[in-house]
């Protein structure tokens, strides 16, 4: 369970606020872990991880601004988005319900 | 039927992709553009149709993976034409020795027998295709044929069914080669800001080439500017924790980048001050009322002097309704 509140910078407000299970991706690697509907938690996205966002309900990662990939793919799939959430990946635990507030600019516990 | 192009738009019409057009236009209307030349459609058309039945054949029988190794290897080991290795020559040889280039594809896929450009496509796709940074004169060919192969990399395969569809084959590639710029800041502007608010020019700021900012593996500072007045509205500090610095490209390294980490006064000072932010903006904001509607720019500065590296029109807003 998330333990805390997190913050970052606002890089898409989307639809507004979801909830929905974080799922910690590493790399392109862990792309197959996603579930429809998931947050996905990465240090950043990149191209490649394209066919997979579409699934997600919402991205949070450790570096970048509303200029990044994430920021971009999310404002134009119409999803939220939260950057630079420095150690997400340590802080918000795999798996966790969480919801991802880019209005409020918070991530916590669902 | 030129094969080799400056890119002045003036010049050319037609014959070179979306982002070759784009920094025509922008040198001709007198922006800071580093030097650039165009290898048009044509010259692609000439190299790729003797390739063309076996290119098809492998697409028929491999999977995407396999196909698209298949077909660069194929384009890396035939010889480019005469007369376009000939033009391509002359062109670099205008250029000072020991200059680096970029070399980026600018791409127009076929599809269900319509061309969808690259760089008018969602912008979450740029990076479909390949860009090569800090290329070397003698490696330029080679660069050059990599973007040409970009046109049938994995990714574009399957996101555009090749296998289903042949008038795929109809796609074409140009490339542009460019001077590039020893990057000692940069950044990347959208005038007007996507997310908050619409009537502020937003801008990402940090040492070293843009793709640091692009690819999101780097924080910049984060600065709002007031669109009417230019005075500054927001300044948000960014770690800045590392700079992209690219390899010399070479046949072996496919031309990578690593992140060399910044030293820590970088990550508590900003990368630009107050001069240099409005310098920014205001070119932001020329270049926006010139093409008449909102750009998202990306500038590059070195020794003291703004070079426009990219600008297009901003293709989504941050929010649903």
């Amino acid at each position: 369970m998330l333990s805390t509140s997190l913050s970052g910078r606002i890089a898409s407000i989307g639809g507004g606020a979801v909830t929905g299970f974080a799922r910690i991706v590493n790399s392109e690697a862990d792309l197959g872990r996603i579930q429809p509907g998931d947050i996905m938690v990465a240090p950043a996205t990149d191209i490649s991880f394209a066919t997979t966002m579409v699934l997600c309900a919402g991205f949070v990662t450790e570096t970048g601004g509303r200029f990044a990939h994430a920021a971009i793919f999310a404002r134009e799939h119409g999803l939220p988005c939260i950057t630079d959430v420095a150690d997400a990946r340590k802080l918000i635990p795999d798996g966790a319900q969480i919801t991802l507030d880019p209005e409020l600019n918070l991530i916590s516990p669902a | 039927m030129a094969y080799v192009t400056p890119l002045h738009h003036g010049a050319v019409t037609t014959g070179l992709g979306q982002k070759c057009l784009n920094l025509g236009l922008l040198t001709d209307l007198g922006f800071n553009i580093p030097a650039a030349f165009g290898v048009t459609f044509s010259a692609f058309e000439l190299f790729i149709e003797p390739l063309l039945p076996e290119i098809k054949q492998l697409v028929h029988h491999l999977d995407y993976a396999k196909v698209a190794l298949a077909i660069r290897k194929l384009i890396l080991e035939h010889d480019t034409p005469a007369d376009v290795h000939a033009a391509l020559e002359d062109a670099l040889a205008s250029f000072p020795p020991g200059t680096y280039f970029a070399v980026r594809s600018s791409g127009m896929a076929r599809v269900a027998g319509s061309f969808v450009t690259e760089d008018s496509s969602k912008q979450s796709l740029a990076g479909q295709y390949e860009s090569y940074l800090r290329v070397p004169q003698r490696q330029v060919e080679h660069a050059l044929k990599r973007c040409w192969a970009a046109l049938y990399n994995e990714r574009s395969l399957r996101l555009f069914k090749a296998k289903e569809d042949q008038t795929f084959f109809g796609s074409k590639m140009s490339v542009v080669i460019q001077l590039m710029i020893e990057a000692e800041t940069s950044a990347v502007i959208m005038t007007r800001d996507p997310v908050e608010r619409t009537d502020l020019l937003a801008m990402e700021v940090t040492f070293g080439p843009c793709e640091a900012l692009v690819s999101g593996r780097v924080t910049g500072d984060f600065i709002t500017v007031d669109r009417q007045d230019l005075h500054i509205v927001r300044r948000e500090l960014g770690g800045k924790k590392h700079r992209v610095v690219y390899a010399e490209y070479s046949p072996e390294n496919e031309g990578t980048y690593h992140l060399q980490p910044n030293p820590a006064e970088h990550s508590a000072g900003f990368a630009a001050d107050d001069r240099l932010i409005t310098r920014i903006a205001n070119l932001a904001l020329e270049i926006e009322a010139r093409f008449g509607q909102p750009q998202d720019i990306e500038l590059v500065v070195s020794n003291d002097e703004l070079f426009v590296v990219q600008s297009r029109h901003i293709t989504a807003s941050g929010r649903k309704s």
